[in-house]
């Protein structure tokens, strides 16, 4: 997990979603970018912008989905979208298969959205909305200009073949607050290669930034669409689930806020049938002894004895003024057989920093 | 008493507390940031009632999953209503859950084996 992340280091947040796609991701995920601009960043004048080209993004993508074979189980080609928020602008990113005789008429729309100026763009919305479409110019549609007008910076595209009939296109737009109309972000290509590491590594959900309430309430549930709302959830999707909570309502609750966020990442995959949850955060100094000692005690008991201690602990009653009980990290070595790994190191800012593995 | 109902949203169940009839239901998942905010009213709501319960009170769980904070909060439930067989009342406690979901499954059994009540699993 660690070379993933170091590659998103820079941005302030940054979630990359290779699960579902449906109009209820869309939700959240507008809901992550309006709270980040909002309150942990000088981009709020962008949110709406922002929100409206995740829309279109969105609809793109699940206009053109379908291929996967089961819901919430990363496929040899996931559909893609990554929302990257930057000190001065916010990139959206995605891939989604397309038919390869759709791949010139598309090419010619987007070198024609990229050639246009705004009051250029204007007009041809106008006439497409009037119109239906512009047939002389190819029958470009509305989303696609949408995207070019809100923007207001060109869109960088790019094909890979994927089969003889269908190619993988991939999408990057960009806001910033810059007036001029030059992009100032990542290359195609850095997302072409994002996507293919993440879907190396069988990643569904990778994310980085803040992790207070609203923001894993609005994570937990783009992951709960995947596995429970759409069918009936396994057992193991279930116990997957209830872990991926407890670490982190534990992150929101515990970890070490620094400049205002309770700053995290975490990263969730699919690897021959498991489930894996990598998370990391900061800790306080204070917490650090106590932890590291839980830790090392839960991990070197038997089922039996973790059974014995979480039910003694499920009696005692105690459950403090923040919701707090005690059972968590009891919990997480139960749904996965007490196979998790865990380390606390110092960072070269002397901070605590917490990481642990589960595999369920 | 009036009817309680709290609909189920995202994070929290649906709860319907029927004093009237003493049959209280819970259902859906449950993983409030807070606890004790979410089932203050629940709480209320049941120390009222043991303090003139009916004779025969039905306490139902259909869960589809919730976190360790919310087991806590279950068993505070349980030990709550468990207050009226001191009064010569029964309480009856039922588990529903699909016959393959083990999780809900050793949750029930957990409880029914550290609560002593009148706790039974009814598969669906």
């Amino acid at each position: 997990m660690k070379a993933l992340i170091d590659k998103v280091k820079d941005t302030k947040i940054c979630l990359s979603y290779l699960g579902l796609f449906n109009d209820d991701i869309t939700t959240r995920l507008i809901a992550i970018s309006e709270y980040y601009l909002e309150n942990k960043t000088d981009l709020g004048k962008l949110k709406n912008k922002v929100s409206l080209l995740i829309a279109e993004c969105f609809q793109n993508i699940i206009r053109h989905s379908g291929m996967k074979d089961q819901p919430g189980l990363p496929t040899d080609n996931p559909d893609f979208f990554q929302l990257s928020i930057l000190e001065d602008r916010v990139v959206l990113s995605s891939c989604n298969l397309i038919d390869n005789d759709r791949i010139d008429a598309l090419n010619e729309k987007m070198m024609l959205v990229n050639s246009l100026s705004s009051e250029e763009l204007k007009q041809l919305y106008q006439e497409v909305l009037a119109n239906g479409s512009f047939s002389e110019k190819g029958g470009a549609n509305l989303g696609l200009i949408e995207m070019a007008r809100k923007s207001g910076l060109p869109i960088k595209y790019a094909f890979q073949e994927y089969t003889g009939t269908q190619s993988r296109f991939f999408l990057s737009l960009e806001a910033a607050t810059t007036k001029e109309r030059i992009s100032a972000g990542p290359d195609i290509l850095y997302h072409v290669n994002s996507y293919l590491d993440l879907r190396d590594h069988k990643v569904i959900m990778l994310y980085k930034g803040d992790l207070s309430k609203d923001i894993i309430v609005s994570l937990i549930n783009m992951l709960q669409n995947n596995f429970i709302d759409d069918r009936k959830p396994s057992s193991k999707e279930k116990r997957f689930m209830v872990s991926l909570i407890e670490v982190l309502q534990n992150i929101s609750k515990h970890g070490k806020t620094i400049n205002g966020s309770k700053e995290g990442v975490f990263c969730i995959s699919m690897l021959k049938g498991d489930y894996i949850i990598d998370s990391g955060n900061y800790i306080e100094e204070a917490s650090r002894e106590g932890l590291e000692k839980t830790l090392t005690d839960i991990s070197g008991m038997s089922a039996e004895g973790i059974g014995r201690l979480y039910k003694e602990r499920l009696l005692d009653n105690v459950i403090t003024e923040d919701g707090n009980c005690g059972l968590g990290l009891l919990e997480i070595a139960k749904n996965s057989g007490n196979n998790f790994r865990y380390a606390i190191t110092r960072t070269p800012e002397k901070e605590w920093f917490y990481t642990i593995k589960i595999k369920i | 008493m009036q009817t309680l109902v709290i609909p189920q949203t995202n994070e929290t169940p649906e709860i319907v507390l029927d004093g009237s009839k003493g049959i209280f239901s819970f259902a859906g998942k449950s993983f409030p940031e807070n606890v004790n905010d979410f089932y203050n009213d629940t709480l209320k709501y049941l120390e009222a009632y043991v303090l003139q319960p009916k004779d025969n009170t039905t306490l139902e769980f259909r869960w589809l999953y919730f976190n360790t904070a919310t087991s806590k909060m279950i068993v505070k439930i349980i030990m709550l209503l468990k207050t009226v067989n001191k009064s010569g009342k029964s309480l009856r406690i039922q588990w529903f859950c699909s016959p393959d979901d083990d999780l809900i499954i050793e949750k029930g059994n957990e409880f029914a084996e550290l609560l002593g009540a009148d706790f039974s699993i009814h598969y669906l």
